[in-house]
């Protein structure tokens, strides 16, 4: 009976041949093995998968390394070879602060974050010394880029590695389920290095972009770190307009900014507006605009948490407008559909400023973001 | 133009595909004259290949199609705007180093404003016309 079936099933039965044999005798063992071994099977294919991901990470973060040491040698025109320090620059790391006892480490991760800018930035000024503060700015940058490239290769070699001398299913299945999304960021940062190197406004700078349209022809001056305020009139009411100093790569500190024109005005800020690159979801356009309520900065948190603090304090309401990206559009060269939805969000935070502010009141327009590439 | 290692590596596969796809269909025409001349065997054997190798050559190429497009869609170039605050005369160039959204140029060509940079994007490369 079962080899009547065989028969039916293999075309090769009726020749009756040694050929069509081993065939048969083939098609059992594979359906054996695939049974006994099928999972093996799979975390071999997988491993050999990643591998090649793995090689891929290697070569981007060899690219992003090589472009930082051939920027700092043309822009910092250093003495010795920056290559000993720019390695332990690409192996830096941050240890946050312990969460058992949560009180105050908001000002405990800034106080950190801060050491860390502050030391990251002497080190990259010692291996480019040439380097002017816009371009240091830049090469510190491009330096970080390639710090972010350099860990995620790290990391998921670490997982690779793990899971192949433990031949565990799941360690591999998960790192295989997130690499995709890895790879893209990967993609995205790799991409912005050029930007960095370069000097270009990347697509995070939207905020930034934004703010400077109404510094524009104002008179500037410094608040807090990194940070440009300059105030304009809208309708008789004061706009005081910040942003990060550029067109140096830059973030600033816009929570520190913001605590201090309040403290400034003793309080009497009738609104805070907050515009920044938000992501968008998959299928949304980029460029799109969207307004909401709430702080909108990124980051760690204690920007965040300090503008916050202080909108709570003298009870300022705070709106955001947020332009939708994918990580990709934020990293890499700001995208023209970006770029144009810039004097559409002026014409929004105007009208809110109408809607929402009478004559004679002060309020605050922050655009938050990396600034390269934008001055104000 | 220079060409970028990945180029090579996908003009390879490339290659190396058609050579698969055409063996296997020379083992296609070999197999229907092993039929021809009763060699059923042959015939047998001679099909299963060629379809397997036709099948992996289509699928690579297909793949290699696919990875070229995305490298192709990627290719964008950076653009900097510049426009004169008085008459509004406008130009577009390519970005150069330097380049920084206002960022005062100099003088304008058609009147004595000032040129100012206003924009800073980049553009997906446009395929060039046939």
């Amino acid at each position: 009976m079962v080899s009547d079936i065989s028969l039916q099933l293999n075309p090769f039965a009726n020749q009756g041949g040694i050929l069509a044999q081993i065939i048969s005798a083939l098609m059992y063992l594979s359906f054996i093995l695939f049974i006994f071994f099928g999972q093996k099977i799979q975390l071999r294919m997988m491993l050999w998968e990643i591998d090649g991901t793995v090689k891929k990470l290697e070569f981007m973060r060899t690219e992003a390394k090589n472009l930082s040491l051939k920027t700092i040698k043309d822009i910092g025109k250093p003495k010795d070879d920056p290559t000993p320090t720019l390695n332990s620059l690409l192996e830096q790391f941050l240890l946050t602060p312990v969460e058992m006892d949560p009180a105050g480490i908001v000002w405990k991760l800034d106080h950190i974050l801060d050491v860390r800018d502050a030391k990251f930035k002497d080190d990259v000024r010692r291996i480019a010394p040439e380097a002017d503060e816009a371009r240091l700015n830049n090469l510190e940058n491009l330096v970080e880029a390639s710090l972010a490239l350099n860990t995620i290769y790290r990391v998921v070699k670490h997982f690779y590695l793990l899971g192949k001398k433990t031949s565990s299913f799941y360690v591999i299945l998960q790192l295989q389920m997130i690499l995709p999304i890895v790879m893209q960021e990967a993609e995205a940062i790799l991409g912005a290095t050029k930007a960095f190197s370069e000097g270009q406004p990347i697509g995070d700078g939207i905020g930034a972009l934004i703010a400077s349209k109404f510094m524009r022809g104002n008179e500037k001056r410094k608040v807090e770190k990194d940070i440009v305020v300059a105030e304009t009139l809208i309708e008789g009411r004061r706009v005081i307009a910040l942003k990060a100093e550029g067109p140096g790569g830059n973030v600033g500190k816009p929570g520190d900014a913001i605590r201090r024109i309040i403290e400034e005005n003793e309080g009497k800020i009738s609104m805070i507006v907050m515009v920044d690159a938000a992501m968008k979801f998959e299928g949304e356009n980029s460029g799109d605009i969207s307004e909401g309520i709430g702080a909108a900065i990124g980051g760690p948190g204690t920007e965040k948490y300090k503008i916050e603090q202080e909108a709570l304090k003298y009870k300022i309401p705070v709106y955001a407008i947020i332009i939708k990206e994918s990580t990709q559009d934020a990293y890499l060269p700001i995208k023209k559909e970006i770029v144009e939805s810039a004097d559409k969000v002026v014409e929004r935070i105007k009208k809110l400023i109408l809607e929402r502010t009478k004559e004679g009141e002060a309020l605050v327009v922050a655009g938050i973001g990396n600034t390269i590439g934008i001055a104000q | 133009m220079e060409r970028k290692p990945g180029e090579t590596y996908l003009y390879l596969a490339v290659v190396f595909s058609l050579l698969v796809l055409a063996y296997s269909l020379w083992v296609l025409y070999s197999s229907i004259s092993s039929y021809q001349e009763g060699q059923l065997e042959n015939f047998y054997f001679g099909i299963i290949a060629s379809f397997i190798g036709m099948g992996l050559a289509v699928s690579s190429l297909a793949a290699t199609r696919k990875r070229i497009l995305t490298i192709r869609s990627m290719a964008s170039r950076t653009l900097t705007t510049i426009l004169c605050g008085k008459c509004g005369f406008k130009m577009v160039r390519l970005f150069s180093v330097g380049d920084y959204i206002h960022k005062e140029i100099g003088k304008c060509q058609q009147c004595d404003g000032t040129m100012t940079i206003t924009s800073i994007y980049a553009e997906e490369m446009k395929k060039k016309p046939r």
